[in-house]
């Protein structure tokens, strides 16, 4: 499936990691500085799908964005590190950086409409990494940008070939940005809340395709979103993150059946749920996010915290391991929600 | 209809154009709903327009593909093509397809000049006055009659549009490329090169074109080549901005984004994610620019910093009949139309241009066939 693999980039094999070591970032904006990412480190395995979730701010675009390299001008790595496959990618060169992008890891955007282009046939922009990165000739990569659409499910994938984004429905041109993202057979795939802009029906496809792609490739899944259905029903693994943290990590298991973190559970319980009662209507969460831009003492969640006690607002509270049996279930919380009585505080 | 909708069918099957015609008289019924149905959607979409684009979208080409389903090996790539699809979309706008009669007209008469003109055109011919020394009307000799000078009003003519079509064409060639080049510098990598480029646009802008081109031509040779020259860089200028803005908006576009997460190159996402984005308005706006620079030219060379006589321009051949308005009016008549055609010509095409340039025109056409059912 490889061609020569670029001469800046070493041989790796599949069974590498990704490994993200404290990693901060922050955007510059003209009303002051925004630490978006605080601090995350995570490791994630050659084939492994890892749910991020988080609510609009948390930072999870932050991070995908950082693994790629292309935060938005304002946008800069202040700490840490990202190494993909051996190949450390904080302050690498442009050159290597490019190399990288759609070979090792690549993307998947949110919405299709603007992440394909809508003046060059979907044929070419699915040939375009394939030619970039293996040097494949124009009719070697007509010929795989057909087996791609093949494979992402496009029907009539010859006709589809030389069609223009929008001239597809918004279910298919995101089967054809997963194609654009695949074509050159990526090591880890990052998939930024690949399916809120589509019906809930097609949904399930897109996340089937991507599940399926993931197998069939062995590649890594990174998919991020604000939807727990979404994370339930794919990932391995989930991390959730809240102003820029990561407050609870653990299998997908783990955190459905076991949450440990206040705000995990609070975003349990705005889940609407087919088999609560009629008429109980999900929970809210009261109050908003940090802004991002005041440094907030101790827990970032303690605001807004059912829980909270004055520890929290002392000292934020490191990741640690919740229970023997879980080895990788963590949470940064001094409280044990299922033991302790939430509430005086507030 | 005839060689027009069946791009990819094979012109030999009897079965496939049957079908075709049908679904021409279809369509055309279709047509015919759909602009009484959205009269003020697009002027220009008259019947026989909407009933191609429904052929040439569903019947020949590319859903039903009935050239292919006959046998025919799926045939990779061989979409219609921007360019393609853009010609197909001026040729039936009528409007624009007048324009580039015009044109067409405007050029050859240009060329052939030396052929077809009856006089050198600074020849005084000696019949070429009456008696009494004024310029002779219309007549079998002299076809648009004949100056004050005695010279011949046609040759003038035909020669004076190489003065306007090479200024024309000239100063938008400059003007388009400057802008091109300048806005997308600026727009694309920002930081100093932004500000200054953008200041100097600024304050070339600042000024009326006319009276910039007048202060420069008051103190350089005039000629075709400063007319240009002055026109050029004042309508790159104004080009510039408008690539500019562009091009801010661009850079920020996801599909940018994704097309670096991919690992395509600066310089090919420069050329196959921007470029063909910024040019169609550089396209448009260069034709329309055409028309403007003859004009202005023309009012140069009338107010006598243009072109010099005896050298025929349009300009300085209404400034030379304009003191025989009252009796001969043809002095002024004639080459104040050639100016018109030329511009109605040249902005013609620029409309026709920018509606065919921008797909999503045709996909407005298609998506109201589709809600229709």
């Amino acid at each position: 499936m490889t061609g020569t693999a670029p001469a800046t980039l070493p041989d790796h094999d599949k069974g590498a990691a990704l490994v993200v070591r404290r990693l901060s970032t922050v955007y510059g904006t003209s009303y002051g500085r925004i630490t978006a990412v605080r601090d995350v480190s995570f490791q994630i395995k050659a084939g492994e799908a890892v749910g991020i979730v988080g609510e609009t701010g948390s930072g999870k675009t932050a991070i995908a964005l950082a693994l790629v390299g292309l935060l938005p001008r304002n946008g800069r790595i202040v700490a840490g590190e990202i190494s993909l496959g051996g190949v450390e990618l904080v302050n690498a060169p442009k050159k290597l950086l490019q190399e990288v992008r759609g070979r090792r890891i690549a993307m998947v955007f949110q919405d299709s409409m603007t992440s394909l282009d809508p003046l060059m046939p979907i044929g070419k922009q699915i040939s375009e990494g394939m030619v970039a990165h293996l040097g494949t000739s124009a009719d070697e990569a007509r010929r795989r940008a057909l087996e791609l659409l093949e494979d992402v499910g496009v029907p009539d994938p010859a006709t589809r070939l030389a069609q223009y984004p929008h001239q597809l429905s918004g279910g298919l041109r995101q089967r054809v940005a997963i194609a654009v993202a695949i074509a050159a057979n990526p090591d880890v795939l990052v998939a930024d809340e690949p399916t809120t802009a589509l019906d809930v029906t097609i949904q399930a496809q897109v996340l089937d395709l991507l599940e399926r792609e993931r197998q069939r490739r062995g590649m890594a899944l990174i998919l991020i979103t604000h939807d727990l259905g979404v994370v339930a029903s794919v990932t391995d693994r989930v991390m959730v993150m809240y102003a820029g943290r990561v407050v609870e990590s653990g299998t997908t298991e783990d955190i459905f059946r076991d949450p440990r973190h206040p705000y995990t559970l609070g975003l349990m319980k705005t889940m609407p749920r087919l088999d609560s009662p009629l008429g109980v209507r999900p929970a809210a969460i009261p109050g908003f996010p940090p802004t991002g831009y005041e440094e907030v003492a101790g827990c970032p969640f303690s605001p807004r915290c059912e829980w909270v006690r004055p520890a929290c607002r002392a000292e934020y509270p490191p990741l640690e391991r919740v229970a023997e049996a879980a080895p990788t279930h963590e949470a940064a919380c001094l409280v044990d929600v299922r033991t302790e009585a939430p509430g005086d505080a507030r | 209809m005839t060689e027009g909708p069946a791009p990819n069918h094979p012109p030999d099957e009897g079965v496939t154009a049957t079908a075709a015609d049908a679904d021409t008289r279809r369509g055309g019924a279709v047509g015919g709903d759909l602009r009484r149905a959205f009269s003020p959607f697009k002027p220009g979409a008259d019947a026989t327009r909407v009933a191609v684009a429904v052929v040439g979208e569903t019947a020949p080409g590319q859903e039903v593909a009935p050239g292919q389903e006959a046998g025919a090996p799926a045939v990779l790539g061989t979409e219609r093509g921007y360019w393609r699809t853009a010609w197909y979309e001026f040729r039936h706008d009528r409007l624009g397809m007048v324009g580039l009669v015009f044109v067409v007209l405007l050029i050859l008469a240009a060329i052939l000049a030396p052929l077809i003109a009856p006089y050198s055109p600074n020849y005084q011919v000696p019949t070429g006055l009456t008696a009494a020394g004024n310029p002779r009307p219309p007549s079998s000799h002299f076809l648009l009659g004949t100056d004050p000078l005695g010279r011949d009003e046609l040759s003038r003519l035909l020669f004076g549009a190489r003065i306007s079509l090479v200024v024309g064409l000239g100063s938008a060639a400059l003007g388009g490329v400057l802008g091109l080049v300048l806005g997308g510098v600026a727009g694309l990598f920002g930081g100093f090169a932004d500000k200054l480029l953008m200041r100097l646009a600024d304050v070339i802008l600042s000024f009326p074109i006319l009276l910039l081109a007048t202060a420069v031509l008051a103190v350089t040779q005039p000629g075709v080549g400063s007319i240009s020259i002055i026109i050029g860089v004042g309508f790159g200028a104004y080009l510039g901005r408008v690539v500019y803005t562009q091009a801010l908006t661009l850079r920020e576009r996801d599909f940018v984004l994704a097309a670096r997460t991919a690992g395509v190159s600066r310089a090919r996402i420069l050329a196959r994610h921007i470029l063909p984005h910024v040019l169609p308005s550089v396209i448009v706006f260069s034709t329309l620019g055409v028309a403007t620079a003859i004009q202005l030219e023309a009012a140069l060379s009338y107010v006598g910093l243009g072109i010099h006589p005896p050298t025929a321009s349009w300009g300085n051949m209404i400034a030379d009949g304009q003191n025989y308005m009252t009796t001969d009016v043809w002095l002024v008549l004639l080459p104040g139309i050639a100016i018109i055609i030329a511009m109605l010509g040249f902005s013609l095409v620029g409309d026709g241009l920018r509606d065919a340039l921008d797909p999503t025109l045709e996909r407005t056409v298609q998506v109201k066939l589709g809600a229709l059912g």
